[in-house]
């Protein structure tokens, strides 16, 4: 490396220490660097300069001591950032420098200083080289070395004061305890229960006639699809699968055959991937060298793999040989005694659809069903074929085509979800009728209020299209339904606090029963509910995960019935009440987790928290 | 004469005598003093913030202990103080803190510390009295333990083989010493080997270690309830059940069983505090998550069994023998 070379890359060092644009080596880079001084140029000649620079631009309020800044210093600070920070795709603009001033005004305010000595570390004055560079950096920025230094001054002033807030944030238990209850607050609801199985017993009870069972069945196609006979095979798979010959057999079987180096290392490099996946974890420890490692135990993945490859070439033969006989037998050739004859294994395998295939014949990969479901009849397949270091071959010997059942076959188990579905479908019926009847109840109560506000929405639009003068009736339109969008937002939360005492009374007039859950915590993984045998601990299992349960607040009704999919049964349901639960519920293990947590979190905020928009709200940050 | 020569010494030299501590006399000199005591964290340009973790609270505290005699007077002093105060509330130290915090109210009335930042928030000072004052009440009915740190013995681990492939446990054996002796001889024995597991929960978690699935003739009602003759001292430690945590499950006695354990496959916070984790999967946590989609009955019991082929204790890091 040349000695310019040398200073340039310290210098590069230096500059990537103080954030500034990052050059690229060589002439490429002065460049590119160039090209970036022009572009930010190019945004600070677009930036407008103030009129009256001694005009007010905004002022804000930090510790009781207020802050006005003139347009004049906005511009200049703008002008400043973008020359030493200005990237070009990420240019400043007018927010960056409010919240510059605002976190300079934090630190001053809370008396955050910066030694030199570590602002002469951060821009190496012990190196005049490099001091000296970046001060040149600088000055072809249009930027004078006091007004340089000075920036520098306040981008350190401004990290030590973030490290400042940051290390000396704290968690009590309580911010501990607020996290770890999230997931594990006690909720309770009143409910009501709609189970269809009450009304497929009556069903059940009365009985349908086949006549019109019959006629259910033939109306209804997505019926006749659950009934659907999936495809299926019978036939013979005959594969050679190395794996399962022992070395002594696999030795006799290979007629004394050797396999070239050669041969091997290029059925290597074809496979390399899988085969190295292959190599068991025990034997991994040979690829890799950890200090201490004996040397000559190192090994390539191809010798660790090499005995396994040459098994497997050298037995080819014997799928080959049995392929030809069995192609020269004709199609009915006797397959189990070709593949006996020359050693190899057979799957016979009848009535098979695909999702038995998946277990009967997971040896020869899914990818192969395409293959032998796409038979139209019996067929033999035309060449040996290869899964993995599995080959084999295959003859269709029958095939019967996906089809819909005949009426007669299949009207028992037809009857009974007959039963079933038209009971859900009744339950579901109840539930809904009770929940129209309330979004009428509700609808009719707080229509007068809704009256008033479209009302008033309406007036509040027309005021708006005459200020601003839209003669265009498709913008006059849109005027309107903003305004009216936010009637909605409105009329939502009017009606959400009218239902509870409309379902009070409905429950009332009804008869409902209504029956108070035990309080119980949500749960995000869904459990799989078919074989829990107990209807109460199914249903609470349901309520654990029913994410409408969950958004909704203390004495608020669902908006519509909640439906398990599982029994058929519906729900009308209030949140009685959220509890949380004991603080002593939270062990030590608990504290320690919800502290981790509340770490990241706290790394995820910290940033937002000295940003614009938080700096301008904290501080009633008000711009001209 | 010895003791005379070293009186006369100490005397001479002003041994025993408290030592006034060496002021510093100059602003940078008190600020580059605290800010080489306090961490400095990362902030990037694109709002990001990577925080150095303290790891000596203790020793922070002390050297801001030993700083501050000796920057009064010098405009970091306030902010050296409240940096001290809070490492004190993280030592659990509330009334040291308090102390300290209230100093910074009595001797700099005036300083941003003590002043309403934004018009909505408490000073700083004021916040962090509240805090410990909260947290002081809190410890009245909440006791927190000091749990020992979990940290990973790097030096060897427990292989198992079923037909999906191998998995791989290391152990926190600082942590939970018997625990972790019992899981490596039981390891070395082969216990495990030819065991099933007796619980599945699909992505969730798995549960091994009983010898009733070793048998098949035996009911597998028995399962989850066998185990050798002991259970183990309840060794809880700071580590949580996250994915790839191995804990020991309970015994009726309140105690870690002997062997029998659970894999977390997802986050099981709900286990935190009942079960000791004692190890973590370092390799092959992809093969228990497809073991895990196995069907299983209503008691997570699998319906073909899925068993340990073989185990050993291996030195070094995973994947090594």
């Amino acid at each position: 490396m040349h000695s310019s070379d040398g200073k340039r890359s310290l210098l590069l060092i230096a500059l990537l220490g103080l954030g500034l644009a990052l050059p690229i080596w060589g002439q490429e880079g002065d460049e590119e660097l160039r090209q970036e001084r022009e572009a930010r140029e190019r945004l600070i000649e677009s930036i407008p300069v103030p009129e009256d620079r001694d005009a007010v631009a905004g002022r804000f309020a930090i510790g009781g001591r207020q802050r006005e800044v003139t347009r004049g210093e906005i511009y200049d600070l703008l002008v400043l950032i973008t020359r030493l920070d200005g990237a070009v795709q990420n240019m400043p603009n007018e927010d960056d420098t409010w919240t510059r001033l605002m976190l300079v005004d934090l630190a001053d305010s809370l008396g955050i200083h910066v030694p030199a000595s570590e602002l002469d570390n951060r821009l190496h004055r012990k190196n005049p080289e490099i001091f000296n560079g970046i001060v040149e950096r600088w000055a072809t920025s249009g930027v004078g070395q006091e007004q340089g230094l000075a920036y520098e001054a306040d981008r350190m002033r401004i990290d030590r004061l973030k490290d400042f807030l940051l290390t000396n944030e704290r968690q009590t238990t309580h911010d501990a305890f607020d996290q770890f209850k999230i997931n594990r607050l006690l909720y309770q609801i009143d409910y009501a229960g709609f189970s269809g199985k009450k009304h497929s017993d009556a069903l059940r009870a009365e009985g349908i006639s086949d006549e019109d069972l019959e006629n259910y069945w033939k109306g209804n196609p997505g019926i006749q699809a659950r009934f659907r006979l999936p495809a299926r095979i019978s036939g013979t798979v005959v594969y050679l699968d190395p794996r399962e010959y022992g070395e002594e057999e696999a030795n006799t079987l290979s007629q004394g055959g050797t396999v070239s180096r050669e041969r091997a290392l290029a059925y290597f490099q074809a496979n390399r991937e899988r085969l190295i996946a292959s190599i068991p974890p025990a034997e991994r420890q040979f690829l890799t060298i950890t200090p201490g490692t004996p040397i000559d135990e190192i090994k390539s993945p191809f010798e660790l793999v090499r005995g396994t490859i040459e098994k497997k070439l050298a037995l080819e033969h014997l799928i080959d040989d049995a392929f030809k006989e069995a192609i020269q037998g004709g199609f009915n050739s006797d397959l189990p005694a070709i593949a006996a004859k020359h050693h190899l294994h057979t799957i016979e395998f009848t009535d098979l659809d695909r999702r038995a295939a998946m277990d009967s014949l997971q040896k020869i990969g899914v990818a192969a069903f395409t293959q032998l479901f796409a038979s139209n009849g019996p067929r033999m397949c035309g060449a040996v074929l290869v899964f993995e270091d599995v080959r084999y071959f295959f003859r269709i010997d029958d095939k019967k085509e996906s089809t819909i059942p005949e009426f007669a076959t299949v009207k028992d188990e037809l009857r009974e979800l007959y039963y079933e579905l038209m009971g859900a479908e009744a339950a579901q019926e109840e539930a809904r009728s009770i929940y129209g009847d309330l979004a009428a109840r509700v609808a009719t109560q707080v229509a007068p209020q809704r009256e008033q506000l479209e009302k008033e929405a309406n007036e509040a639009a027309d005021k708006r299209i005459a200020e601003l003068g839209l003669t265009n009736p498709a913008e006059q339109n849109r005027e309107r339904a903003r305004s009216l969008s936010r009637v909605r937002l409105e009329m939502d939360r009017l009606e959400r606090e009218a239902r509870p005492a409309v379902f009070e009374k409905l429950v009332q007039e009804r008869g409902l029963e209504l029956r108070r859950s035990p309080l119980f915590q949500f749960d995000t993984n869904r459990e799989d509910r078919s074989r829990i045998e107990d209807p109460e601990v199914s249903r609470m299992a349901f309520f654990r995960t029913c994410y409408q349960l969950r958004a909704m607040k203390p004495g608020e009704v669902a908006p519509a019935p909640l439906e398990d999919h599982l029994t058929h049964e519906f729900y009308l349901a209030r949140l009685v009440e959220v509890r949380d639960p004991e603080l002593e519920t939270m062990g030590p293990v608990d504290l320690i987790q919800a502290r981790g947590q509340l770490q990241q979190i706290t790394e995820a905020r910290f940033p937002r928290e000295y940003e614009y928009n938080a700096l301008a709200a904290r501080f009633g940050l008000e711009r001209f | 004469m010895f003791v005379q020569i070293l009186a006369i010494t100490a005397l001479l030299f002003g041994l025993g005598q408290p030592v006034e501590p060496t002021r510093i006399q100059d602003d940078d000199a008190a600020w580059a003093a605290l800010y080489a005591i306090v961490p400095q964290h990362v902030h990037s340009l694109r709002a990001r913030v990577r925080v150095t973790p303290i790891t000596d609270l203790p020793g922070i505290a002390s050297k801001l202990e030993e700083l501050l005699p000796r920057i009064a007077g010098r405009s970091a002093e306030p902010i050296a103080r409240f940096y001290l105060g809070n490492v004190l509330f993280k030592l659990d130290r509330f009334d040291q803190a308090i102390s300290i915090f209230e100093s910074i109210q009595r001797d700099f009335p005036g300083h941003g510390l003590n002043l309403q930042l934004g018009p909505t928030e408490a000073a700083m000072v004021a916040a962090a009295i509240a805090d410990c004052r909260e947290e002081i009440e809190t410890r009245k009915t909440y006791t927190v333990m000091d749990l020992p740190k979990a940290e990973l013995d790097r030096s060897g681990r427990a292989v198992f083989h079923t037909t999906e492939g191998a998995f791989e446990i290391q152990l926190f054996n600082q942590a939970s010493p018997e625990t972790c002796a019992n899981f490596k001889k039981l390891v070395r024995e082969g216990y495990y080997v030819g065991l099933g597991f007796h619980e599945v929960s699909s992505f969730r978690s798995m549960a091994l270690g009983c010898p009733n699935t070793r048998d098949e003739n035996k009911s597998i009602d028995t399962w989850g309830q066998g185990g050798p003759a002991w259970d183990l001292p309840f060794e809880l430690n700071d580590a949580i059940h996250e994915p790839g945590a191995v804990s020991m499950r309970r015994s009726a006695s309140g105690r870690s069983h002997g062997s029998q354990f659970t894999i977390c496959l997802s986050d099981q916070g709900e286990l935190n505090n009942k079960q000791v984790v004692f190890g973590k999967v370092v390799r092959g946590i992809e093969v228990l998550r497809r073991l895990s989609q196995r069907r299983v009955d209503s008691k997570g019991r699998p319906e073909e069994a899925i068993r340990i082929t073989g185990s050993e204790w291996a030195e070094g890091p995973p994947g090594r023998r």
